[in-house]
């Protein structure tokens, strides 16, 4: 049951969890029914143009340390068809002003990183997938495929299962050597009531599961006809460490500039 | 007790059945059948091993749990280390032989991830990007570019000096595991896996291997193949001794079953517990062996005596005299030698504490089958068809006899030299060393040792530890000024002669600030402001950062690598270290811990629990003499000859420089425990026999002719099996057998020369003799001169006396014969006469309670003649008996003095009025 999907030309849910591009790819064929039905339950949480969110990372480490960070989230898919994403840090205070853009492109994302440091915007090249991000558990390629951008693989539905008692649709992802991923597998359990990511495994090669992601069922609402999860929590269970996401202020389809999700723009403080 | 000895030897295959019964069972909790089956016997035992040196901590010592802290804080430090050595390591070939050799260790089962040259990350800046990748993450064939990677990693601070060596030439793969215990760790076969992979690749390099892992496995392979090979040695020697000893089948195979069997009842019980064997533990079995033989030799030994004895008894009738008469002597030394591992439980170590109470359980329960499978089996195998005789007064108990002529003579002389020895071994006790060292333990020659050295050698030094650093508040290690001190300390670090290299939380700042601003070297710098370096910490963080400082910016974790493993220059050096810590900023805090920190700062915990385990040796020991002698000062001379071996085991500590660590710690306290035993034989026997022969001199030689063979033979048995553990490979267990066989041999010497010296001049009172003395109903009420003492009192008084029979018609006493002693009538009947100018004058009769020449008693000469007119039993009293009455039970002499005042003075009374008649 495997399959390849196209290019993926609708905005994919920030909030609905894994993206239906990071499973489906840009190179893909069509899928099949079994996977279809997913994708197009997944797609009903996808808004029509742009979100801003404010969201709170909190990193626990192995005796309870926390490290707390904060970022304002734009996401727009511009005329070309890709997605860009733009982390603007307003918390810890040491970290205002420092942005972080994400452009989709057909292979991996690219990455641009502005600091006072750094002068100017640089592109983060060669970071392997397993690098972790801002000091939480997310890596790279955790973050970017939690955020919905395109990371080629083959996907397969396994038969229906239940997560937090609520009857999921199992979707397998197998990461295609394009997306130089640190996982083997990937397999997400999406919610049937609401289409919404309850929970995604990372598996490494040889089959350890090393990172589970879950969406709280308790937290889950409806927002402009779209159903989030707003606690969220990224578990590494070969670290023994974990990462509280809490989602805050979702606007959906606030009218957002092209110009703030260029490179140029980055460091600049007007929206 | 006796209708259990008598089941045992009348009901001999029920004991054989429940005996077989319970075997199975350890076998059964011992042995895992479905890994059996299919993995064989070597990997089927429930026992796990668990030989990590924290199991030598103390469970609630402050260093070891802020340890665990740093760990769950930071990640584990048990990494093995591979590192390959060639004339150049950035060539085409050698990297890619690095290359190949990480992705071949990251694909063995159970292997976390490998840093190598290959994968390690390196934040590169450009005008345009920031470039994070790894060291070398494409091969180059030009040599220009190797020749730029070179240069790239060897001013890379973090990697120079510790994945590759400042030369060039010597680079470390790091290879880091999940998380399983060390039996997983050696039954997936990682470390064997490890170095095929390695040697396979290394081509004409040279490959060496360390790091914890590593070392655990070398060490349990290294005690398990010792185990193997020194088990069925020491029974071998065993079985020698035994042959030698007792000439016959049964008394070779008897107590080699015995012993056996209560191995495996002791290894099931300690299964049964579930706690894994660590590396004290791990030397019981060897040890029950050598210690167990004693109680089974005696129980067969006496059965032989008794046949010899009564040839007419059938077996079960010999096996259950045997065990009346020895039963209560195995379980009283059984008990002294299981207080002295009882008194290792007090050690703060925890692996000391579970070798003491597992070995509790099998000293005891190897007494236990000692009573039961030799007696079962003797009895239901018959009486022997021959039984050798063995002459009381062969070469070997005329050489004995000698010896304790030897002693009375020169009892002066011994004691002198006795407390010579004692003054000189004090003496060297400030010259005794402490410590462990894992390294040190093996062979010089042995690879373990070679490729530590090497590496240490090369790559700055193999002996890695921590300094964590703590902040008053969060955010602490993002402040420049906190920054900065931590680079001070690492300028100061590297500055000591025995410290290869350091990496801190800083280093990766610097390399992350370079990298931002395009790879100036002048960036190569603690930022100057918090923001900046908050900034710098939270883009640029990773899980190898993670290491290094904590999530809240409050914890900064620096590992340092040293280059020695010596334990006293290690203990300086963290000293030097600790001092500096202590000039840190006020708002800092430091603190120096790892491993090999907490395993040098055992010393403390190994002379703690020495001396609590010998003080509790002694009192344990103490109180059982006591009970036994019933006289404080018996139980303190009975301790002497065996302090003194104990005193010279420190002696020579200190002489021969061999240090008090966790394997010879145990020698004192159970030394101890083994050595009372031969004390306790000893004195049970000069008791017996001074009161034989109402002579204490005469009582010396023959109670040491009369145990001089069976301690001779059980000190060689034990000694030769402690000579065994000497064939070991690891330094601590041939230490463990040359101080054990020395410190239980120079026992066996001081029971020969200085026990009897000390014995001579005493009269022991044993807690047997009170509980089993007949003086007849209520002595103190029937019993005039023991009016007012109580029925232990009385039997006090016989004892420190001596009992007599007479038969009927022998004349006691006779009128004018000198003499300075006086009988009390137990049970029998006297006639009393004197002579008269007409012939013997009736004087009356004397039964029970009578006192009988009490005037020779005084003035030397009796005043009439006592003879027996029927059977009976005498409680004799000379003045010696009543002097050293008075000495050591003066309340006692006191009422016995009253008691023959009042006696004396009715005799006056009843004479004078006869003469008024």
């Amino acid at each position: 049951m495997y399959y390849h999907t196209s290019p993926m030309r609708a905005a994919i849910t920030l909030w609905g969890g894994l993206s239906l591009a990071a499973l489906f790819g840009f190179q893909e064929p069509e899928p099949d029914a079994a996977v279809r039905e997913v994708r197009e339950c997944m797609e009903k949480n996808v808004p029509a143009r742009s979100t801003v969110q404010m969201v709170e990372f909190v990193a626990v480490d192995r005796v309870g340390g926390e490290r707390v960070s904060r970022a304002k989230i734009y996401a727009k898919e511009l005329d070309d068809g890709y997605r860009r994403m733009k982390l603007r840090f307003t918390r810890p205070e040491y970290q205002r002003n420092s942005e972080l853009l994400v452009i989709e492109t057909d292979a991996s994302p690219d990455t641009f990183l502005y600091t006072p440091e750094l002068r100017r915007p640089k592109r983060v090249t060669g970071t392997s997938g397993g690098g972790n991000l801002f000091g939480t558990d997310f890596s790279y390629e955790d973050f970017e495929r939690w955020q919905g951008f395109n990371r080629p693989g083959q996907t397969r539905r396994d038969p229906d299962a239940e997560v937090a008692e609520r009857p999921v649709y199992v979707l397998v992802t197998a990461p295609s050597d394009a997306a130089a991923s640190a996982y083997e597998k990937v397999v997400t359990f999406v919610d049937q009531q609401t289409c919404v990511t309850l929970k995604t495994d990372s598996y490494e090669p040889r089959g350890r599961l090393r990172k589970v992601f879950t969406a709280d069922p308790a937290s889950l609402m409806q927002e402009a006809e779209i159903w989030i999860a707003t606690k969220l929590l990224m578990r590494d269970l070969v670290d023994g460490t974990h990462t509280r996401v809490l989602v805050e202020d979702l606007e959906v389809d606030r009218d957002l500039k092209d110009s703030l999700f260029s490179v140029g723009h980055m460091g600049r403080r007007r929206d | 007790m006796d209708p259990i000895l008598g089941f045992i030897s009348k009901r001999p295959w029920i004991v054989l059945a429940l005996l077989s019964l319970v075997t199975l069972g350890a076998i059964a909790r011992l042995i895992d059948f479905d890994r059996l089956r299919e993995q064989g016997l070597a990997r089927s035992f429930r026992l796990e091993i668990d030989m990590s040196t924290n199991r030598l901590l103390p469970e609630d010592d402050e260093d070891k749990l802020f340890y665990d802290f740093v760990r769950k804080v930071f990640g584990s430090d048990e990494t093995l280390l591979v590192a390959l050595h060639a004339q150049d390591i950035f060539t085409e070939e050698n990297l890619t032989r690095v290359s190949r050799l990480t992705t071949r260790l990251e694909d063995v089962e159970g292997v976390h991830h490998v840093v190598s040259l290959t994968n390690a990350l390196n934040i590169r800046g450009t005008e345009d990007s920031l470039d994070i990748r790894p060291l070398v993450s494409e091969i180059p064939e030009d040599p220009e570019e190797l020749a730029r990677i070179r240069a790239e990693a060897l001013e890379n601070p973090l990697y120079s000096g510790s994945l590759i060596s400042t030369d060039g030439r010597t680079t470390s793969l790091l290879v880091y595991f999940l998380d399983f215990s060390d039996r997983e760790f050696i039954e997936r076969g990682i470390d064997e896996q490890i170095q095929t992979i390695a040697l396979e690749e290394a081509g004409d390099a040279e490959v060496w291997l360390s790091g914890g892992p590593h070392l655990k496995v070398a060490q349990i392979q290294t005690q398990l193949r010792g185990l193997t090979r020194m088990l069925p040695l020491i029974l071998g020697v065993l079985g020698l001794v035994l042959a030698f000893s007792f000439r016959t089948i049964r008394g070779v195979v008897l107590p080699l079953i015995t012993i056996v069997m209560s191995l495996v009842w002791s290894m099931g019980a300690a299964a049964m517990i579930g706690r894994p064997l660590n590396l004290v533990t791990i030397l019981i079995p060897p040890l029950l062996l050598i210690l167990g033989l004693s109680y089974s030799v005696h129980v067969v030994s006496q059965f032989y005596d008794t046949l010899r004895e009564r040839p007419g008894d059938t077996s079960a009738e010999a096996t259950h005299r045997a065990l009346r008469l020895v039963w209560l002597p195995v379980a009283l030394t059984g008990f002294t030698t299981a207080a002295g591992f009882l008194a290792l439980a007090l050690s703060p170590m925890g692996a000391i504490r579970e070798f003491g109470v597992l070995s509790v359980v099998g000293v005891l329960l190897t007494v236990l089958a000692s009573l039961t499978a030799p007696p079962a089996l003797l009895s239901v195998m018959g009486k022997p068809r021959r039984i050798r005789e063995v002459s009381g007064d062969g070469p070997f108990e005329r050489f004995v006899a000698r010896v304790a002529q030897f002693d009375l003579e020169r009892r002066r002389t011994i004691l002198l030299a006795a407390a010579a020895v004692f003054v000189v071994s004090v003496g060297a006790l400030p010259f005794i060393k402490i410590g462990s060292n894992s390294i040190e333990n093996f062979p010089r020659e042995s690879s373990v040792r070679t490729d530590f050295e090497a590496i240490n050698r090369h790559l700055g030094g193999a002996n890695s530890f921590n300094v964590v650093l703590q902040g008053a508040e969060p955010d602490t290690f993002i402040e420049p000024v906190n920054l900065r001190a931590v680079e001070e300390l690492q300028q100061w670090l590297v500055m000591q002669p025995e410290i290869g290299g350091t990496t801190s939380v800083v280093d990766y700042l610097k390399l992350i600030n370079r990298g931002f601003h395009d790879n100036d070297p002048a960036y190569l710098a603690v930022p100057d402001s918090k923001r900046a370096a908050g900034r710098l910490l939270f883009f640029g963080s990773s899980d190898d950062l993670d290491g290094f400082v904590d999530r809240t910016y409050r914890l900064a974790n620096l590992t340092v690598r040293a280059n020695i493993v010596d334990h006293e220059l290690f203990r300086g050096l963290i000293e030097r270290i600790e001092d500096r810590l202590a000039d840190l900023e006020p708002m800092l805090s430091g603190k120096v811990t790892g491993n090999p920190v907490l395993l040098n700062r055992l010393s403390d915990d190994i002379v703690k629990g020495q001396a609590y385990s010998l003080v509790g040796a002694l009192v344990l020991i103490y109180v059982i003499l006591l009970l036994m002698f019933l006289d404080y000062r018996t139980g303190l001379i009975a301790l002497v000859p065996n302090v003194l071996p104990v005193v010279v085991y420190f002696g020579a500590l200190g002489l021969t420089g061999v240090t008090l660590n966790f394997a010879t710690s145990l020698i004192a306290p159970m030394a101890l425990g083994i050595a009372i035993d031969d004390t306790i034989h000893y004195f049970t026997r000069f008791n017996h026999d001074a009161k034989r022969f109402a002579d204490e001199r005469r009582g010396t030689i023959s109670a040491l002719r009369a145990v001089g063979r069976p301690v001779t033979y059980t000190s060689i048995a034990i000694c030769t099996g402690f000579l065994v553990l000497m064939t070991s490979e690891l330094r601590n267990q041939v230490q463990l057998g040359a101080l054990g066989a020395f410190t239980l041999g120079f026992a066996w010497f001081v029971d020969f020369t200085l026990t009897p010296a000390l014995c001579s001049g005493l009269r022991v009172v044993t807690l047997w003799d009170t509980l089993t003395l007949d003086l007849g109903e209520e002595p103190q009420n029937s019993i005039p001169l023991f009016n007012g003492l109580s029925k232990t009192q009385c039997r006090i008084v016989a004892l420190m006396a001596s009992m007599h029979e007479v038969r009927k018609g022998h004349r006691l006493i006779r009128e004018g014969d000198a003499g300075r002693h006086m009988y009390v009538v137990i049970d029998g009947a006297f006639k009393i006469t004197t002579r008269g100018e007409h012939g013997a004058i009736d004087l009356g009769t004397a039964e029970r309670g009578a006192v009988l020449g009490e005037v020779g008693l005084f003035y030397g000469t009796a005043s009439a003649n006592v003879d027996v007119v029927e059977d009976a039993r005498l409680l004799r009293l000379t003045q010696k008996n009543m002097a050293r009455l008075s000495r050591r039970y003066p309340r006692i002499a006191a009422r016995v003095l009253a008691n023959l005042n009042e006696t004396l003075a009715g005799r006056l009374w009843r004479t004078t009025g006869r003469l008024k008649t």
